[in-house]
């Protein structure tokens, strides 16, 4: 198992309190940019009913799901209540050269 | 006496309070009583990914039996409640057995309402069963006239051309789903549905329907292979009527959602309750999700007024509808991205009522939680900013 950084875009692609969808080979990844201009990732789909978060409303450190209203706290992918109760995996993410760049594991 | 809360249905609601009464710490005895053979489930899937095969009962299920078995909430299924006693607070099974409750929740749902004679073609859809039994009809080139322009026909109507049907659709009226919605977006969905092939046809009226065909009152006649009804629900008062509750159109409520008896509330598709001061129901998933919550924590005697806006969404082919609030008179529009539209409803002193948002995919999600928040807020809006899509509904709401 090795962690692979992966570039996602220009640090000026996603706004602050804002969330990117973000696909790569299978999977797909909501990778945020707070207001404190922090960034973070999360797995893509709603643990609810595997809607793509990234059409949800961001406010403050909580993506809320387009759907369905469930909420979670993208920095930890903590489910902050009904309906949604099974948390977000988070995966790493840093900036390097004004580039966004996400790790995923390394399936082998 | 010991504490038993026991919910009547099994659906969304009350599977949702059942839930979230173990959440909240209630640890007595909470027995679920449905009359379906499923564990809890939401209904949103049934006409879409349910009918095309993308998912199944599990994939729309609140939970699981494990789960269910380990918050110890008894289900029961098969044995529906044939009677109620609100004096003696208890009700009787069908298999004859009494059971007592120190509060009572009567989550009982509706059913589809029927064409007036009962023809043996036409299939309807609101449970997980008819769902399935519909599913197994739909085949490329099945020839589908859906009696009905709500949303459930609408929903139909769509999944059935992904599937390859050819589809006519019959609305009485001269606009889909008028009733919800605004006259801009019906016609969004008129063309929407007429681009993609199906036959809709407005102001007509049904004659009969023959084993082969469905016949029009103006004559003419639509040889199909099948015909799907969605035309309204029924909601089954049935019980709480015959025990002496306050019923309407539907079981009614104050504004705690507790029945004209103090120890029983009622939530979900059944409940009638006041919204601007007039009594209705809401048929949404949204209204099962929060009323079902809010009917649990007023059980545990927490006695809180039910605020919450109303609010649905429909997917229709790769378009998505959202409302939140209520219609009002003034009208304010602004243009979302891929021709998408936004229908602000503002007061008389230009505070926002509610919203509409139809877009491609979940395009108007965003906007329409944004115009959730500026309601609850109850800020002045100017709706020169409204209209210009430039302007950022966050903005507005940090104002």
């Amino acid at each position: 198992m090795n962690d692979q950084w992966i570039d996602v875009c220009a640090v000026g692609e996603i706004d602050p309190e804002d969330v990117l969808r973000f696909d790569h080979g299978a999977h797909t990844y909501a990778v945020f940019r707070s207001a404190e201009d922090e960034f973070f990732a999360t797995a893509g789909l709603c643990t609810h009913e595997k809607i793509h978060l990234a059409d949800g409303l961001v406010m403050d450190h909580v993506i809320e799901c387009p759907k369905h209203n469930g909420r979670f706290d993208y920095r930890s992918g903590k489910a902050l209540g009904a309906p949604v109760c099974v948390n977000l995996k988070t995966y790493p993410v840093r900036v390097e050269a004004g580039r966004v760049l996400l790790a995923v594991t390394a399936e082998i | 006496m010991s504490q038993a809360l026991i919910i009547v249905g099994a659906g969304h609601a009350g599977g949702r309070a059942a839930l979230t009464l173990r959440e909240e710490g209630y640890t007595g005895s909470l027995i679920l009583i449905g009359d379906e053979a499923h564990l809890p489930y939401e209904r949103p899937p049934l006409s879409k990914a349910v009918l095309q095969g993308s998912t199944d009962l599990a994939g729309c299920s609140l939970c699981d039996s494990t789960r269910l078995a380990a918050l110890g909430i008894e289900h029961i299924a098969g044995n529906p409640v044939s009677r109620l006693d609100p004096q003696q607070h208890r009700l009787q099974l069908a298999d004859g057995q009494w059971l007592t409750y120190t509060g009572l929740l009567l989550a009982t749902g509706g059913r589809a309402r029927r064409l007036p004679e009962a023809q043996p073609p036409v299939l309807y859809l609101r449970t997980h069963d008819e769902a399935l039994a519909l599913r197994d009809r739909l085949r490329p080139g099945t020839r589908v006239v859906v009696v009905g322009g709500g949303f459930i026909g609408l929903e139909v109507a769509a999944t059935a051309r992904g599937l390859g049907c050819e589809v006519t659709l019959l609305e009485a009226g001269p606009r889909l789903a008028s009733r919800v919605l605004p006259a801009p977006i019906s016609a969004a969905l008129l063309a929407l549905h007429r681009e993609q092939g199906v036959d809709v046809r407005l102001n007509v009226a049904l004659e009969c329907i023959h084993a082969d065909a469905v016949q029009l009152v103006d004559g003419q006649r639509l040889p199909c292979d099948l015909v799907v009804a969605g035309i309204g629900m029924q909601p089954n008062i049935e019980l709480a009527a015959a025990a002496g509750l306050e019923v309407g159109q539907g079981i009614r409520v104050d504004a705690q959602l507790r029945t004209s008896a103090s120890d029983i509330y009622a939530a979900g598709d059944v409940c009638e309750f006041r919204l601007a001061g007039v009594y209705q129901r809401q048929e949404t998933w949204r209204n099962a999700e929060a009323q079902g919550r809010h009917a649990a924590l007023n059980l545990l005697g927490r006695a809180l007024p039910f605020e919450t806006l109303p609010g649905f969404w429909s997917d229709q082919y790769h378009w998505g509808l959202q409302t939140v609030g209520v219609m009002t008179a003034r009208t304010v529009s602004r243009a979302l991205p891929g021709a998408g539209l936004l229908l602000f409803y503002l007061d008389d002193d230009a505070r926002l009522q509610g919203a509409c948002g139809w877009a491609p995919g979940n395009g108007a999600a965003r906007d329409i939680k944004l115009c959730e928040r500026l309601i609850a807020a109850g800020t002045v809006l100017n709706p020169g900013s409204l209209a210009d899509a430039d302007v950022s509904l966050k903005l507005l709401l940090r104002g």
